[in-house]
């Protein structure tokens, strides 16, 4: 198996099989469009990724790696957040700033299986929450005034569950 | 669409949540940062469920303009059909609109033919099938199909026969479905409710009904099924659901069915209903509101209309409606009628990507909703008469079918019932 090195923002580079890091399109069309041969010791540089998600990208991209490619988006549609693997719950055991990161790789280097489940957990901190628990988990400050808190009250009264 | 599918099962529509673990950390604002990258934050919602964007939309106002415009995304109903091929091999066939896993379902109605289904056999085939054939339609429907949140109802027909797809073939609707079900989203401004009444004794429809209506409130649309002839009785529940002078601007269809069960957030008092109880699903409106909906019902009468006669009620009605670009429709029909294919595939023609829930009764209830400003001048007595007053033919144990069309944020619900006589 051909190998290609990917150098991360800090500088600490990466050997991975080519077929792994091509699971991220952004590599993938690099790697086309520079015309990179597999056999050449090139270094594709990630500027945007530092050492410690570039690992944990690779991680994901390798035990995935036979994964059948994800979807199409139906943007109209409501999607699962219940088919996260017991695999990805434990890699996604990370604080807020790690996931941020992660979305960020997924996001710069294309990877939609990574951004989907990323952004998966990110919807399960909110799913079954009350608005005081998602300000609290997520650190945010209530910006609604008490009069414009309770028009949004008004607005939302007809389809309150009883 | 859907896959086929010889069996199915949908009990992935019932969502868990997974517990995984993200700490927070200080000095660090992760709303701020998945604010900062755009279109993380809706990329993030468009996960949630009716209820939790809802929420989103109290936590801040930037969270409620982003889940907002996704709630004015999803208003669009969902449907399933499960039916078998007419053509050999027979084979089962799970249809369903790729919107199923929609969570914002305000209320659903599924349909289906006691004399058809076998729940082992057809159905699902994920578990136990000893345990499974014990179960009644509703209480599997209640387990694996609808989620709890869900306020529905399962109606029980001589014959179960929607138009959902012009895939579906036509060929095949004549044998009717095994079950069929709707899922109407929440409409904004338009409640619904779903309620069991005696209408013989004046005196117990209010204080069936109060519970389920506020004082501030009309019916748009009425839904109505009983399991006999209601008769006469089935006025005084007209009267009192239906405000006298405007009874033309309610859209209403039903029909004699073989029974009815509830399953809703308000949980009516446990008693045991008898064979003169209606079963009512109501659309109702905050008097003075002006939601993006409306409801419109019509009446087609004869069984030895042409293809073209038909066609052409179909368009008269059309006209007369205000149709919206979301919309659903339901058909009650005579189950002594026959040739329904036809009308339903005209029905489709007539009205493209209009879902189409549909059943033959054993008599059928309804009336044609016409409106003022759209009100022809050829002296169609009966028309004017129903603006009045809830007109006295409104039911029917001959042959009729009606059409309801329902329209909501920009839905409608169109009805329509088809007779052979009046």
């Amino acid at each position: 198996m051909p190998n290609i090195k990917l150098q991360s923002s800090d500088g600490e580079t990466f050997e991975v099989d080519v077929e792994i890091a091509k699971c991220s399109v952004t590599i993938k069309t690099m790697l086309e469009d520079l015309g990179m041969d597999d056999e050449e010791e090139e270094v594709v540089p990630l500027p945007n990724v530092n050492s410690a998600i570039l690992r944990k990208v690779i991680q994901w991209a390798t035990y995935h790696k036979d994964d059948p490619p994800p979807p199409e988006d139906d943007e109209n549609k409501e999607k699962r957040t219940d088919d996260i693997s017991s695999w990805d719950a434990d890699f996604l055991k990370v604080d807020q700033g790690t996931l941020f990161e992660l979305i960020l790789a997924a996001n710069y280097l294309d990877i939609k299986g990574l951004l989907d489940v990323t952004c998966k957990t990110v919807a399960n901190m909110i799913k079954g929450k009350a608005p005081e628990e998602i300000r609290k988990t997520f650190n945010i400050k209530n910006d609604f005034t008490a009069s414009e808190e309770e028009q949004v009250r008004k607005e939302n009264e007809w389809c309150e569950e009883k | 669409m859907g896959e086929d599918h010889t069996a199915f099962c949908v009990r992935s529509v019932i969502s868990k949540v997974p517990n995984v673990e993200v700490t927070g950390v200080e000095d660090f604002d992760f709303s701020v940062a998945l604010e900062s990258v755009y279109p993380l934050l809706e990329i993030i919602f468009n996960f949630l469920n009716y209820n939790d964007l809802q929420t989103c939309c109290k936590v801040k106002k930037s969270w409620k303009d982003i889940a907002e415009s996704i709630l004015q995304k999803r208003n669009k109903s969902s449907w399933f059909t499960c039916y078998k091929t007419k053509i050999k091999p027979r084979r089962n066939v799970f249809k369903h609109s790729d919107n199923l896993h929609y969570n914002n379902v305000g209320m659903g109605i599924i349909l289906y033919d006691s004399r058809r289904i076998k729940l082992n056999k057809y159905i699902c085939v994920h578990s136990n099938i000893m345990e499974l054939s014990r179960k009644s339609v509703p209480e599997y429907l209640e387990e694996e199909l609808v989620p709890r949140s869900i306020d529905y109802c399962v109606i029980s027909c001589p014959q179960v026969v929607s138009y959902f797809d012009a895939s579906k073939d036509t060929k095949d609707i004549g044998l009717g479905s095994i079950l069929d079900g709707i899922f109407i989203p929440k409409i904004p401004g338009i409640r619904t409710a779903m309620f069991h009444c005696n209408p013989v004794r004046k005196s117990n429809i209010q204080k069936s009904i109060e519970p389920y209506i506020n004082a501030n409130e009309e019916v748009k649309c009425l839904l109505l099924f009983c399991t006999t002839n209601p008769n006469k009785s089935i006025y005084n529940l007209l009267e009192y659901l239906i405000p006298e002078n405007c009874a033309s601007s309610v859209a209403v269809g039903g029909g004699i069915i073989r029974g009815t069960k509830t399953f809703q957030q308000i949980c009516p008092a446990k008693r045991i209903y008898s064979s003169n109880d209606t079963f009512c699903i109501v659309f109702l409106q905050e008097r003075y509101s002006q939601p993006q909906f409306n409801a419109f019902s019509c009446v087609i009468y004869g069984d030895d209309l042409s293809k073209k006669e038909f066609e052409e009620e179909l368009l008269k009605f059309k006209k007369q409606i205000i149709l919206r670009t979301d919309s659903i429709a339901f058909r009650i029909c005579c189950s002594a009628k026959c040739d329904t294919e036809e009308e339903l595939i005209l029905f489709g023609k007539v009205f493209p990507n209009v879902p189409l829930l549909g059943l033959n009764a054993d008599g059928e209830i309804g009336w044609d909703c016409i409106l003022s400003t759209e009100e022809s001048d050829n002296g169609e007595s009966k028309a004017k008469k129903s603006k009045t007053k809830i007109p006295q033919s409104a039911t029917s144990m001959v042959y009729y079918s009606c059409v309801g069309y329902l329209g909501f944020s920009a839905i409608g619900i169109i009805f329509y019932l088809n007779a052979l006589s009046s």
